[in-house]
């Protein structure tokens, strides 16, 4: 029995996992979609069968002698703007991406994540609804294109959070242009133009402390995101390198709420964004392809092992 | 004599405003995308194992010291989440 990844060549991340699939000795096989078009493969969907022939190998890999996948590929391509890409080049993406996605006839076999859950799982206000429903607090949220609607005593102080329902991001020639969230005065926003796009308007959380929690099956590892200097308001993610993470010891109660959110969206591994504040956790978001390499040596938490650990015996498969 | 016989119609003279910036977009950063190698520095790739190694040692470079430095998406321009919709 083996265990599929299916990643970039340049995905390092998979470089731990695979680091610890090695002691455990457990089999793999690395597919990256890079190295696609140079291999030679037939794909039998109806037996479940895969050839593989790349450079002096040869490999032919049966469903049912795949335990596990580790997919870290995107379950859809976005458009980000001005592609460098010729079309034929997008063609040639487009139809490998598709092949990569359809191996989901590897049914037998435990997926983390599974494309279908990811991309359930990737959608905000789905996330945020299945988060309350389970008991985690949420912050106030609408998801608004008029500023006019935006008038039901949320704010806080005065301030409101602006996000993208889903990442900001856009690319013209050389230049890239990447949305934060942000905190802004809710007078200000009676003026601001909404109308073209829907908005993600939320409550503040007044002296949060972030903590990121990388849920693994029934593993939680979870850590806090403390400026170097001063509280973090708003978005840690723009103060880039001027932040540590600290191993976070997470109540049981909150711990056991993750666990649950990743079997009710369907998902092995959960990289769930929550703030603390005055004594109360509030769930943000969940990424079902978020990082978390970076914090295995900077906050010591053991999530490559823990990833290893399910790959090499999964569960049974009835998510 | 030329006579110039201009007729105004009763439509609105429309006149391009230039649209306003979505909320999203106004407060969003831009930058110049830096194109760099997205290899780990001074490794190759390793195809049989599937894993980046130390061209010098041939060590599994994420099983040195050498992978604390900044090899995780996370210490680069965040540009949000990860394999999202790439």
């Amino acid at each position: 029995m083996t265990v599929l990844i299916l990643a970039s060549r340049y995905d390092l991340t998979c470089d731990y996992v695979i680091s610890q699939l090695r002691r455990l000795k457990c089999p793999y096989h690395r597919i990256n979609s890079e190295d696609l078009p140079k291999m030679k493969l037939s794909f039998d969907p109806i037996k479940g069968d895969l050839h593989i022939k790349f450079d002096q190998s040869s490999l032919l890999l049966r469903a049912e002698e795949i335990r596990s996948v580790y997919f870290r590929r995107p379950v859809y391509l976005r458009d980000y703007g001005t592609s460098s890409r010729s079309p034929v080049e997008g063609f040639y993406r487009n139809q490998w991406s598709a092949f990569i996605r359809n191996l989901m006839v590897f049914e037998e076999a435990v997926w983390v994540n599974h494309p279908s859950a990811t991309y359930l799982a990737e959608h905000k206000a789905y996330q945020l609804h299945k988060a309350s429903s389970l008991g985690f607090q949420v912050p106030r949220t609408i998801v608004t294109n008029s500023s006019d609607l935006i008038d039901f005593g949320i704010s806080s102080e005065g301030k409101l959070v602006v996000k993208g329902l889903d990442t900001v991001l856009l690319r013209e020639g050389p230049f890239e242009t990447f949305g934060f969230t942000q905190i802004l005065d809710e007078a200000s926003l009676k003026r601001e133009h909404l109308i073209s796009a829907p908005t993600v308007i939320q409550e503040p959380i007044s002296q949060k402390l972030d903590v990121r929690v990388t849920a693994i099956g029934s593993d939680v590892f979870a850590a806090s995101i403390e400026s170097f200097d001063q509280p973090i308001r708003g978005d840690w993610r723009s103060l880039k390198g001027n932040v540590r993470y600290l191993s976070h010891n997470l109540p049981n109660g909150i711990a056991t709420k993750c666990i649950e959110l990743l079997k009710e969206l369907g998902l092995f591994f959960g990289a769930i964004d929550l703030a603390l504040s005055h004594g109360e956790y509030f769930f943000l978001e969940v990424n079902a392809t978020g990082e978390w390499a970076w914090l295995v040596d900077s906050a010591k938490l053991p999530i490559d092992i823990a990833i290893a650990n399910l790959l090499s015996s999964p569960p049974k498969n009835d998510l | 004599m030329v006579i110039m016989i201009i007729v105004f119609s009763n439509w609105e003279l429309e006149v391009e405003m230039e649209k306003p910036e979505h909320i999203l977009l106004k407060y969003a950063q831009t930058y110049v995308r830096e194109e760099k190698s997205l290899a780990p520095q001074d490794c190759y790739y390793d195809s049989e194992l599937g894993v980046w190694k130390l061209s010098e040692t041939d060590q599994i470079f994420v099983e040195t010291s050498e992978r604390a430095g900044p090899s995780t998406k996370k210490q680069d321009v965040e540009t949000g989440e990860d394999q999202k919709g790439e």
